[in-house]
């Protein structure tokens, strides 16, 4: 049942030429299998032979946005993940293989939005000498976080949980990245990304982005649903990253242990002093944390306030083999925690 | 007033920041009095950052941090010997070798690895707002090691501080209390980098000692000033930290180098007054 369409961002524990096997085996397999139904338990990988075919390179900078990419250009083109999974994106530094990659693509799909800050500089080289990158960020509605007007930080996040974008406010504003998080999200990058793909590789994607298409809208209305059968969905999380995921789905999020867009930062007294009053105002019972969360620090404060820290993946697919497996991981944790 | 004590009446994260950073800042006052004396900024320098790729492989290994960066922090004291010994090299030359080669394996580690769960950030920063209390244990064992050595060894401290000749004169092996001050270095480093980490543990090494010696002559009166600005840094950093809404660790290193600037600048108006009044007592003595 379940597909193993892109073992290839695995790359790095792998040899190369090892990888382009598994990589055209995975493919094989995935053609009759598209990755919309996910299950939560992984069957081993099969080992079925499959013809080695050199097929060009999507170079895709995160793990996650590599499993989209991998659905949507099945036997088409192999899928490079760049960052490591299980690797902070917030301060990834890229190898000199890494750029020579990056150089060589035929095709870059980035995130954008100041998540790659390591990446920066070659992605812009890359893009302004022919072109090929492709930043989700642009092909996206940026979500925006505002800056707070007063000393209270999040005192102000009413319980109401409909309204959700503006009315909790965080210290640092700025433009969010996390915008995998949201399948809605994808869902409107996809036109533009198949569209860049046909015309890069020139092929035609309709039927692919056809089927990815709908399933992110079967992973949409399982997420909704699983999130609207919770009483209310209030969120303390690690850093400011659960953003595009609560819009869509109505949660509030009241606060974070680092109230900031990125995990490079120290946690300030004052910032931890408003995040206890929040927990408590809102009796809140969990913190959820997750790569690159101060742990010691997070702990400390749910030790303080009587919650529980629950770790989330947000940032890498860990045991997810496909997208949707890890959205479902994802939703799943996050209301088996609330409820 | 209540705003200087109800944030650490109130918090018992501050609480234990405090008591972290007030341990950090003892254990600091009396290693750092001598690293000071003795020109052993580089080498702290070196040891706080050679201790990286050890924390990093301790975390990648899921064993503690402390035990990575005592095998590191030896490692380092072992080859900085090495070099000197077996070379014509300079110290500082084997110091400066061993603390980039060091530095470099801890950035490799850390960014290769595919299961790195530790944060740079947090190597470098610490976590001083979320100090466990057991790591309050290992830091108050650590500053009661450290007062043992320096009260035992604290003559031949001294006199090396002076001039190593002197010791030397005096029946003292200099080689075997320069190794064990560079010990008093690396228990200090170990012990302080998980609450203000590796990057900031130097400053609290350096400014408060340095202050010390600005307006002290006597060793253990160094060491009290020291202690005692190591202390009020932690204190108002904290404080800074909570009205300010500042990064914690940063903010306690910076109130400590700010209370070395505002002693220097006040001791040069006072000395200036004293040179001023010197030709004065001249004059009534003739």
């Amino acid at each position: 049942m379940t597909p193993h369409t892109w073992p290839s961002w695995r790359r790095r524990s792998i040899g190369a030429l090892a990888t382009l096997t598994l990589a055209a085996v995975g493919l094989s397999c995935a053609d009759s299998e598209p990755t919309s139904q996910p299950t939560t338990t992984l069957s081993p990988p099969e080992t079925t032979l499959a013809p080695i075919v050199d097929l060009p390179d999507v170079v895709v900078t995160t793990s996650v946005l590599g499993a989209v990419v991998s659905d949507l250009v099945d036997g088409v083109a192999d899928v490079v993940v760049i960052i490591p999974d299980g690797q902070d994106p917030h301060d990834f530094a890229p190898s000199a293989r890494d750029l020579e990659r990056l150089n060589d693509a035929a095709f870059i799909v980035a995130n954008g939005l100041n998540l790659e800050v390591g990446l920066d500089a070659i992605l812009r080289q890359v893009a302004e000498r022919d072109g090929t990158v492709f930043f989700v960020g642009e092909h996206i509605t940026v979500r925006t976080m505002n800056e707070s007007d007063d000393d209270h930080d999040h005192a102000h996040a009413d319980d109401d949980t409909d309204d959700h974008a503006d009315d909790h406010s965080h210290d640092h504003d700025g433009i969010d990245p996390h915008l995998w998080l949201s399948p809605a999200a994808m869902l409107e990058m996809l036109p533009d990304l198949a569209e860049a793909l046909a015309t890069t590789f020139d092929v035609s994607l309709d039927d692919a982005a056809t089927r990815v298409s709908s399933s992110l809208t079967t992973l949409d209305r399982r997420i909704a649903g699983a999130v609207s059968a919770l009483p209310a969905c209030t969120l303390v999380t690690g850093h400011d990253e659960l953003g595009y995921f609560a819009d869509r789905y109505g949660c509030t999020i009241i606060g974070a242990v680092l109230p900031s867009l990125s995990t490079t930062a120290e946690a300030s007294a004052k910032q931890l002093v408003a995040l206890k009053k929040v927990i408590a105002e809102h009796r809140v019972a969990v913190i959820f944390t997750s790569l690159g969360t101060p742990q010691a620090v997070a702990e400390q404060i749910a030790r303080e306030t009587g919650t529980t820290v629950v770790e989330l993946s947000t940032h890498v697919m860990r045991d997810a083999v496909s997208y949707a497996e890890f959205m479902l991981a994802l939703t799943e944790r996050i209301v088996d925690a609330l409820s | 007033m209540s705003w200087l004590i109800d944030p650490f009446t109130a918090n018992e994260f501050l609480r234990q920041a405090l008591f972290a950073s007030v341990l950090v800042a003892l254990l600091c006052a009396v290693t750092g009095t001598y690293v000071v004396l003795r020109g052993l900024s580089f080498v702290g320098d070196a040891l706080a950052h050679g201790v990286i790729p050890g924390i990093a492989t301790a975390l990648l290994l899921g064993v503690s941090g402390v035990l990575g960066a005592a095998v590191s922090a030896a490692v380092m004291m072992t080859g900085v010997s090495i070099i000197t010994r077996r070379s014509r090299l300079s110290g500082d030359t084997a110091i400066g070798l061993l603390f980039v080669g060091m530095l470099a394996l801890g950035v490799i580690i850390t960014s290769r690895s595919n299961t790195f769960t530790g944060d740079i950030t947090r190597i470098l920063f610490g976590e001083l707002l979320g100090v466990r209390v057991s790591d309050l244990w290992w830091q108050l064992g650590a500053l009661v090691a450290v007062g043992v050595i320096a009260t035992i060894s604290h003559r031949p401290f001294v006199l090396m501080s002076i001039d190593d000749g002197l010791a030397r004169t005096s029946g003292f092996s200099v080689p075997f209390f320069h190794s064990l001050m560079l010990v008093l270095v690396g228990v200090t480093v170990i012990a302080s980098f998980q609450s203000v980490g590796t990057l900031l543990v130097l400053g609290m090494l350096i400014a408060p000692a340095a202050s010390g010696a600005l307006v002290a002559r006597r060793v253990s009166t160094m060491m009290l000033i020291a202690a005692l600005y190591g202390v009020c840094a932690s204190y108002l950093g904290l404080l800074a930290s909570y009205h300010f809404d500042l990064a914690a660790g940063g903010s306690v290193v910076l109130t400590a180098v700010l209370l070395f600037v505002v002693t220097a600048a006040v001791r040069s108006i006072v000395v200036r007054r004293y040179v001023d009044e010197i030709p004065h007592q001249h004059e009534h003595r003739h």
